[in-house]
C-alpha cells in the first residue's frame, strides 16, 4: 500500500512538473544522499563529485550522510523521495547488487525504484596472503588449499561484504574449501592477515597496497579484468586460470524512478565531466579508483548483470540472512 | 636511535603551525569543559567530533587528545575550588583539595595539582614513546582468543576496582552487555533486537548511551542538588606552594606517576581508579594518615599525578591494540575510523606522523596547560557564576545537536532522551553508570572475538587455555574474581555468625 501511494505520488509529481521547470533545472541546491558516515572513503568520492557537479550545474550539491543498515537507509530514503532531480543517491556495488539477493524483505526494489544516471568510478580488490603461507601465485594457492582442506582461513568485512562474496566466488570456481572469519569492516579483516590469524583476504587497495609494499602481505592476484596500474606485476585472476573472474567495487549516481529524462541527461553530463577532470582523476587514483562516467544504460546493465551473478553465488553458497 | 628520529618526526608535526594551533585549541577547550561541572571530555569530544572531520587526522587527534587531558586539569580546578568534580577522576581531588581551599590554601592546592600533573605527564609520555613500539610489535600476536581473554580481564578488573556495591557494579556490567547485543550479528548477519528499526541494525551508538547516561542524567540530577553550588574563591591568594609543601609532595607525585602509568596501560582500569588507588596508597604510606580528609597536600599531589599519568599511557592500548580504555578513548578510536584509519597495531607504522605527532603534542600540551592554567584561574572561577538556568539548557541543546549529527538520525535524539531518563533513575538508585558503559563497549567485541575464536578452533574452547597469553590473562581474571568474592563470602559468614550470637 505504501509503495502504491509512493508510486501514485511519484507519477502525479512527475506529471505536475511543467516542461519549463525542467529547462531551468536546477533552481535550488541538490541533495546527494550517501550511505556512509562523514569522513570515510566514500565521503571523499562524494565530495569530489559534488564539487565538480556543483560548478557545472550552477547549484550547490549538498552531501547528506545517512549511514546504516549496509546502505539500505540511504537507498530507502532516495527511493521514496520526489523524482524531481533534487534528491540523488550515491550508491555502491554491494548495497545495490548484493543486498537484494541477501535480504528478500527490502523496503525498496533497486531495479524498479531507481533510474541509474551514471557509473562514477570503479576499482578492484587485491587477493593477498600472509607471507608465511608458502604460495606465490593462484595455482600454488589452489593446490595448497586442496592439499590442506579448510586449513586456510580468509577474512572478510562481514557476511555479504565484497571480501566475503569474492572468496565464495573463488571457492566455487576453484573447488576449494576455505574457512570464513568475519570481522567488523575491511580494516580489521586486513589486520587479521597481517597477524596471520587469517591467511588471505580479498582486500581493498587502501588496506592492502601499503602492506604489500612493506612486505607484510603477498599479492597473489587482482580481481578485475585488467591489471591494477599500481601493481603492474600482479596478474589478474582472469589470466591466472579463473576465466571470467571479474569482481570490483564501484560507485554510481542514481535518481528516484520517474525523474524526467532531460534532468537525468543533464546530471549525467555534469557527473561524467566532473569525474573525468584532472583533479578528480588524481583524487580517485589516491583511493585506487578509476573514473568512468558512462551512460545510464551501461550503468543499468551493470546493475542487472551483477545482481544476477551475486544472486546465483549467494544461492549456490547457501548464504542466508534473516 | 630510532626513538629520537621518531620523536623528531613527532615534534615536527606537533610544532607545526597546525599542530600547535589545534593542541592549543584542544587544551583550552578541554580546560574550559573540565571546569564546567558535570560536563566531561566525553560530551565535549562527541559534540566536537563532526567538526574534526574537516581536519587532517593528525590535527584532529591532537585536538581531541588535548581536550581529553585538558579536561583532567580543568576538572581538578573546580574540584579544589568548589568541591565539584568536573569529572569522575577528580572526585578524589575534592577530598583534600577542597579542604585546603577552605583553609585559604587554594593556591598551593591548585599549583601542586598542576605541577604534579605536569611531572606525571612528562614521565608517562616517555613511557609511551619508549614502550609503545615494543607493545605494538607484540600486539600483532594478539589474536581473537587473546582479545577475548583480555576483555574478560577488563570486565573483572572493572568490577573489582570500582567502589561501592559489588552487586550493583556487576548488574550494571551485565546490563551494558545486554544493550550491546542490539545490532547485526557479525557471523550470521542476522538482526538482533532491532525492533524493526533500520537505524538499529548497526547497534546503538555508544555516544548516545554515554551522553544520555552521563551528560543528561547528570544535568537533571544536578538541578536537584542546589547545595553543591557554594563557590569558594574569595581566598585564592599565595599561589605557590611552600618549600615544605614541595617536599611533602615529592614522593606522592612519584608514586602517583608510577601507579597511573601502569594502570593506564591496562585496558579496563583507568584514570578514576588510579587516582583512588593513589589516594589509598598515600594514606597508607603517610605517618599521619589522620590528616587525610583535612587538607593534606599529599592527598592532592598523588591522585592528580596518577590520573594524569594514566590519561597519557591510556593511549598505548588505544593506539596499539585498538582497545578503548574508556568512553573518551572509544570516541577517539571512532574518530580514527572516520578518517579511514583502522585502529590497531598498524597505526604506528602506517601513520607514524599521527602517532608520534600525538605523543609529542601531549608533552607540549601539558606544558601549555601548566603555563596557561594558573594565570587563568580567576577567569575560571568567574565562569562558574553563569546561572545554571542558562548553562544547562545550552548543554542539553548541544548534546541533541551532537547526537543528531552522528548519523543524521532523529532516532538518536530520542534514544538520548531515553538513556537520559534511565541514567537519572540509576543516579537516584546509586548505580554508577561507568560499569554499564564498559560492558556496552566490551560486550560486542568480546562476543565477536569469542565466536571468531570458536570458528578458528572448530568449536574447541581449549583454544583459550592453550595459548599462553590468553591463559595468563584468564588466570589473572580468575584470581581477581576470587580475591573479590572470598572476602565477600567471609564477610557474610561473619555477619551470620554475629547475628546468631
Amino acid at each position: 500500500m505504501r509503495k502504491l501511494c509512493a508510486a501514485v505520488f511519484a507519477i502525479s509529481m512527475a506529471a505536475c512538473l511543467p516542461a519549463a521547470a525542467q529547462a531551468d533545472y536546477p533552481t535550488k541546491p541538490i541533495r546527494l544522499v550517501l550511505p556512509y558516515p562523514a569522513g570515510g572513503s566514500t565521503d571523499g568520492i562524494a565530495r569530489l563529485v559534488a564539487d565538480g557537479m556543483s560548478r557545472r550545474l550552477g547549484q550547490q550539491m549538498v552531501i547528506d550522510n545517512r549511514p546504516g543498515a549496509a546502505g539500505n537507509i540511504a537507498s530507502d530514503l532516495v527511493a521514496k523521495a520526489a523524482p524531481d532531480g533534487y534528491t540523488l543517491l550515491l550508491g555502491f556495488n554491494t548495497a545495490l547488487t548484493v543486498t537484494p539477493g541477501l535480504s528478500p524483505n527490502l523496503t525498496f526494489n533497486v531495479q524498479k525504484d531507481f533510474v541509474p544516471i551514471t557509473e562514477l568510478a570503479d576499482g578492484q580488490y587485491i587477493l593477498v596472503v600472509n607471507p608465511e603461507l608458502p604460495v606465490k601465485n593462484v595455482a600454488e594457492l589452489v593446490a595448497y588449499a586442496k592439499e590442506n582442506p579448510g586449513k586456510i582461513s580468509f577474512s572478510s568485512g562481514g557476511l555479504g561484504s565484497s571480501h566475503h562474496l569474492s572468496a565464495e566466488l573463488f571457492m566455487a570456481m576453484t573447488g576449494t574449501k576455505l574457512t570464513h572469519l568475519s570481522y567488523k569492516g575491511g580494516g580489521p579483516a586486513a589486520t587479521a592477515v597481517l597477524g596471520n590469524e587469517a591467511q588471505m583476504v580479498f582486500g581493498s587497495v587502501a588496506t592492502t597496497v601499503p602492506h604489500i609494499q612493506a612486505g607484510k602481505m603477498r599479492a597473489i592476484a587482482t580481481t578485475g579484468l585488467q591489471r591494477f596500474p599500481a601493481l603492474p606485476d600482479v596478474p589478474t585472476l582472469d589470466e591466472s586460470g579463473l576465466k571470467g573472474f571479474d569482481v570490483g567495487t564501484w560507485y554510481g549516481l542514481l535518481a528516484p524512478a520517474g525523474t524526467p529524462q532531460p534532468i537525468i541527461d543533464r546530471l549525467q553530463q555534469a557527473a561524467s565531466a566532473a569525474v573525468n577532470e584532472d583533479s578528480a582523476k588524481s583524487g580517485l587514483a589516491l583511493m585506487g579508483l578509476r573514473p568512468i562516467g558512462g551512460s545510464g544504460k551501461d550503468f543499468n546493465d551493470l546493475i542487472v548483470r551483477e545482481t544476477a551473478t551475486w544472486a546465483r553465488i549467494i544461492k549456490e553458497a547457501g548464504i542466508k540472512l534473516q | 636511535m630510532e626513538l629520537f628520529s621518531n620523536l623528531a618526526l613527532g615534534f615536527s608535526v606537533a610544532l607545526s603551525f597546525h599542530g600547535l594551533l589545534y593542541c592549543f585549541v584542544g587544551v583550552m577547550l578541554g580546560t574550559f569543559i573540565g571546569v564546567l561541572p558535570g560536563v566531561g571530555p566525553l560530551v565535549t569530544i562527541s559534540v566536537l567530533l563532526p567538526i574534526t572531520y574537516n581536519l587532517e587526522p593528525s590535527s584532529a587527534l591532537i585536538m581531541l587528545a588535548g581536550i581529553y587531558y585538558g579536561a583532567q586539569y580543568g576538572g581538578s580546578t573546580t574540584a579544589i575550588l568548589v568541591n565539584l568534580p568536573g569529572e569522575s577522576s577528580s572526585v578524589v581531588t575534592c577530598l583534600d583539595g577542597h579542604q585546603m581551599a577552605r583553609r585559604g590554601r587554594a593556591g598551593p592546592a591548585l599549583a601542586i595539582a598542576a605541577i604534579g600533573s605536569f611531572i606525571a605527564g612528562t614521565v608517562s609520555n616517555v613511557v609511551v614513546a619508549a614502550f609503545a613500539p615494543a607493545l605494538s610489535a607484540w600486539a600483532l600476536n594478539f589474536g581473537s582468543p587473546e582479545y577475548f581473554s583480555i576483555m574478560v580481564l577488563g570486565l573483572v578488573t572493572a568490577a573489582v576496582l570500582s567502589h561501592g556495591s559489588m552487586i550493583k557494579a556487576i548488574s550494571m556490567i551485565v546490563l551494558g552487555l545486554i544493550l550491546g547485543l542490539s545490532g547485526t550479528d557479525v557471523n550470521s548477519g542476522t538482526y538482533r533486537f532491532t525492533f524493526g528499526l533500520p537505524e538499529l541494525t548497526d547497534g546503538i551508538d555508544f555516544v548516545v548511551v554515554a551522553m544520555g547516561m552521563f551528560g543528561l542524567a547528570e544535568i537533571i540530577a544536578n538541578i536537584q542538588r542546589p547545595e553543591a553550588r557554594e563557590i569558594f574563591s574569595s581566598k585564592v591568594s599565595n599561589l605557590l606552594p611552600s618549600r615544605a609543601d614541595m617536599k611533602a609532595s615529592a614522593w606522592p607525585i612519584a608514586r602517583g606517576t608510577a601507579l597511573g602509568s601502569i594502570l593506564g596501560i591496562l585496558p579496563g582500569t583507568g584514570t578514576t581508579i588510579s587516582s583512588f588507588m593513589s589516594y589509598a596508597l598515600e594514606k597508607k604510606f603517610s605517618r599521619h594518615p589522620e590528616r587525610f580528609g583535612h587538607g593534606a597536600i599529599e592527598g592532592v599531589a598523588g591522585p592528580e599525578s596518577a590520573n594524569n599519568a594514566a590519561a597519557q599511557t591510556a593511549f598505548i592500548p588505544t593506539l596499539t591494540l585498538g582497545i578503548p580504555h574508556n568512553g573518551t578513548m572509544a570516541l577517539m578510536l571512532g574518530a580514527l575510523t572516520m578518517f579511514g584509519i583502522a585502529p590497531g597495531p598498524q597505526v604506528m607504522t602506517s601513520h607514524p606522523d599521527l602517532f608520534w605527532g600525538l605523543v609529542a603534542s601531549m608533552w607540549i600540551g601539558n606544558l601549555m596547560l601548566l603555563v596557561l592554567n594558573l594565570p587563568m584561574l580567576g577567569l575560571w572561577v568567574k565562569m562558574l557564576a553563569v546561572p545554571y538556568r542558562l548553562l544547562y539548557p545550552a548543554i542539553v541543546i548541544l548534546s541533541c545537536v551532537g547526537v543528531y549529527t552522528l548519523s543524521n538520525s532523529s532516532l538518536s535524539v530520542v534514544l538520548l532522551a531515553v538513556f537520559g531518563l534511565v541514567g537519572l533513575v540509576f543516579v537516584k538508585l546509586d548505580f554508577a553508570p561507568a560499569p554499564l558503559l564498559l560492558g556496552f563497549i566490551l560486550g560486542p567485541m568480546m562476543e565477536e572475538n569469542l565466536r571468531r575464536s570458536m570458528v578458528m578452533s572448530r568449536g574447541d574452547p581449549s583454544i583459550f587455555v592453550t595459548r599462553p597469553m590468553s591463559v595468563a590473562m584468564l588466570l589473572i581474571a580468575a584470581i581477581l574474581l576470587a580475591s573479590m568474592l572470598i572476602p565477600m563470602i567471609r564477610h557474610k559468614k561473619e555477619e551470620a555468625v554475629a547475628s546468631d550470637a
